[in-house]
């Protein structure tokens, strides 16, 4: 501008488009414009609607809402009639459609899946020497001359990236489009399906894995994450063999219970009343660990398929911890006993058979059971008589034994023990006796 | 007294029925392995150095036979010479017996037979004897020849089996066949089988007998 010899002056403010004057105003503006230059009326429009536009800009956002406001009730006299009844149209199931698509497209996997596999396992056996031709002679490669680009990437073959073939389906691929299958893990597929392998022998160690292509490779790791899956059980399903265990664990004990109180309630000193008690304890403490699992199998959170099973579980455990085991009668007395064992005499013979048929069938012990005989070095060697010995040594199997709940072992072992007391005394008598004669000799 | 007793254990086995309860002792001279037979039998354990029972160990374990399940409370007896005295204290009251020799040892055989003729003379005389001829793994090296042994099980009326603890060789088999043999049901209803192995304990017998020779 400087260039053309003017002066260059620019005005700015609210500049009538005529008179250039400045109003200082946009209400003075159109005041100024209407009145001195009316005829031009079309620009006074023009203006009109930029300052129209202006402000409607401004209060959008208002009459936005207000919009809204209008709409809804709007909105819900549409929908309403829709609400009341529509009855429905044609309709037409896809699922047999679905399956049979899928059938062909799973039965198809398979196929193709296990011819790799088969494959796969006669590579692995192949002969070191001459690989590649054995290799190519086991699966037709594809001719690769015509093959400029790699099908899977696109990207050209030259010198730098070569032509790879695929062991198992013959294709043909770029380098980066090919994976290393290592010999092991190809071993370890392989092996899940012949379990009866050649053995390891086969195994050469300067072939270590063998090319693969990427398709190859996802079909052998989808069937892999099938078998992995199909080994390892759902978190339910193993708390609930968790649930089993202890109520396996807990039936002898509930048995034997029943056992012992019957033969208390007779008059019967075979088993200690503390046996009997530290049982129902030990009973209780099972029938809490049953209660505790089973509510967490409640609160598993799984999709809603299982949230019956888990009610159901729940819901059983609850009501054998209540009808199996808290419904156990409660031990008497020591007083109790006292006066049980008074009217023994006559009871015995009246209520012993109906009492015992339904309740002891199922006391048996099934597995062996030994004490820990490491801890017979834990038994004070104090005496050199074998008899004093042997009490020591039962004495330790009792307690291993009450430990362990094999109360019909702690009675074996506490009749034992009885025994050998009852001769050590008699041999201490005599012993006295003889020492006494032999005195009374002198 | 012997009955009273009997009565008073008799629901164990009688109304269960199907479950009898039996005391079974071992013997034989040490090392033969008595101790190796009882463990393979109780935990299905081998162990190559088995350490030498003090006085007596006591094990359980329960086979099933067809409907009748048996239960073995198993008496393995010190071998050495020093716990003889205990010996008689647990086949007293047994109602079933091994007595064990090692085939590759001519004089655990002869001691075998010691412990069969006093079995015979001092035990109850129901009580099921067995002969184990024990260590068959090693029959290379045997001593006893089998039919030797078999001739005199026969003519002893004992059951007879050539075992090997290390193998598992006829070690269930020798127990099944014992508790075959064991009266049961039958008997069972009577003071018979379990009785008297109790019956020495809190019964009478055992006092009087202790009675004749101690006081």
């Amino acid at each position: 501008m400087a260039q053309s010899g003017y002066k260059a002056v620019i005005k700015e403010g609210f500049l009538c488009p005529v008179c250039h004057q400045d109003l200082r105003s946009p209400n003075a503006l159109l005041v100024h414009f209407q009145d001195l230059h009316s005829e031009e009326q079309d620009l006074l429009t023009s203006i009109k609607d930029l300052v129209s536009k202006a402000k409607k800009k401004i209060l959008k956002s208002d009459e936005q809402e207000l919009e809204v406001n209008k709409y809804i009730p709007k909105q819900q006299y549409f929908l309403d009639p829709a609400n009341v009844s529509q009855e429905v149209g044609h309709f037409r199931d896809h699922t047999e459609y679905f399956k049979d698509v899928r059938r062909n497209r799973l039965d198809h996997r398979t196929t193709e899946t296990n011819k790799l596999i088969i494959r796969l396992d006669k590579l692995i056996h192949l002969d070191g020497s001459a690989r590649k031709q054995n290799e190519q002679e086991l699966v037709q490669w594809l001719d690769g001359t015509t093959v400029t680009r790699c099908p899977s990437c696109a990207s050209t073959f030259n010198i730098t990236r070569r032509q790879h073939h695929c062991r198992l389906c013959g294709s043909i691929m770029c380098n980066s489009c090919s994976t290393f299958l290592p010999y092991e893990i190809a071993k370890s597929i392989v092996t899940s399906v012949y379990t009866l392998n050649k053995g390891d022998t086969t195994i050469k160690n300067d072939m270590d894995s063998i090319r693969i292509c990427n398709h190859c490779m996802g079909l052998l790791e989808t069937r892999r994450r099938v078998q992995i899956s199909q080994i390892e059980k759902p978190l339910i399903c193993q708390m609930y063999e968790q649930l089993h265990k202890v109520k396996c664990e807990l039936e002898p004990l509930v048995d034997l219970y029943k056992k012992m109180y019957d033969s208390i309630m007779d008059g019967d000193s075979k088993y200690s009343l503390q046996d009997a008690q530290s049982l129902r304890a030990s009973i209780a403490k099972h029938a809490e660990q049953l209660d505790i699992i089973s509510k967490r199998i409640l609160n598993i959170p799984e999709d809603e398929t299982n949230l019956k099973i888990q009610a159901a579980i729940r819901q059983a455990t609850y009501q054998y911890i209540k009808e199996y085991v808290l419904n156990q009668p409660v031990l008497p007395t020591p007083a109790e006993i006292e006066k049980i064992k008074k009217g023994r005499s006559y009871r015995v013979t009246e209520v012993h058979q109906p009492l015992g048929i339904p309740k002891i069938r199922k006391v048996a012990v099934t597995t062996g059971w030994s004490p820990d005989n490491a801890s017979e070095n834990n038994v004070p060697d104090v005496s050199d008589d074998p008899l004093l010995q042997q009490m020591n040594i039962v004495r330790n199997y009792i307690q291993q034994a009450r430990k362990a709940n094999r109360f019909e072992e702690v009675a074996s072992l506490e009749e034992n023990l009885k025994m050998l007391k009852e001769t050590y005394m008699s041999q201490q008598k005599r012993n006295a006796g003889s020492r006494n004669e032999s005195v009374g000799q002198e | 007294m012997a009955n009273r007793t009997g009565t008073a254990q008799r629901p164990n086995g009688q109304t269960q029925g199907k479950i009898c309860q039996f005391k079974l002792v071992l013997l034989g001279e040490s090392a033969v392995g008595k101790s190796s037979l009882v463990l393979r039998f109780v935990k299905g354990q081998f162990h190559e150095y088995q350490e030498s029972t003090i006085g007596a160990a006591f094990l359980t374990q329960t086979v099933c036979l067809d409907d009748t399940t048996v239960k073995f409370e198993i008496w393995d007896t010190a071998g050495q010479e020093r716990y003889h005295s205990l010996a008689p204290m647990y086949y007293r009251g047994a109602q079933a017996a091994i007595v064990v020799y090692d085939i590759t040892n001519q004089d655990t055989f002869g001691r075998a037979k010691t412990w069969v003729k006093e079995l015979q003379r001092q035990a109850s005389p129901n009580i099921v004897i067995a002969l184990a001829g024990n260590k068959q793994d090693l029959a290379n090296k045997r001593m006893v020849e089998f039919e030797e042994a078999h001739a005199y099980a026969d003519e002893h009326g004992l059951l007879f089996m050539e075992t090997s603890a290390k193998t598992a060789m006829n070690v269930n088999d020798i127990f099944l066949a014992i508790a075959k043999k064991l009266p049961k049901n039958e008997q069972a209803g009577a003071p018979g089988g379990g009785g008297q192995g109790r019956r020495l304990v809190d019964g009478d017998t055992g006092p009087k007998a202790a009675g004749n020779c101690c006081k």
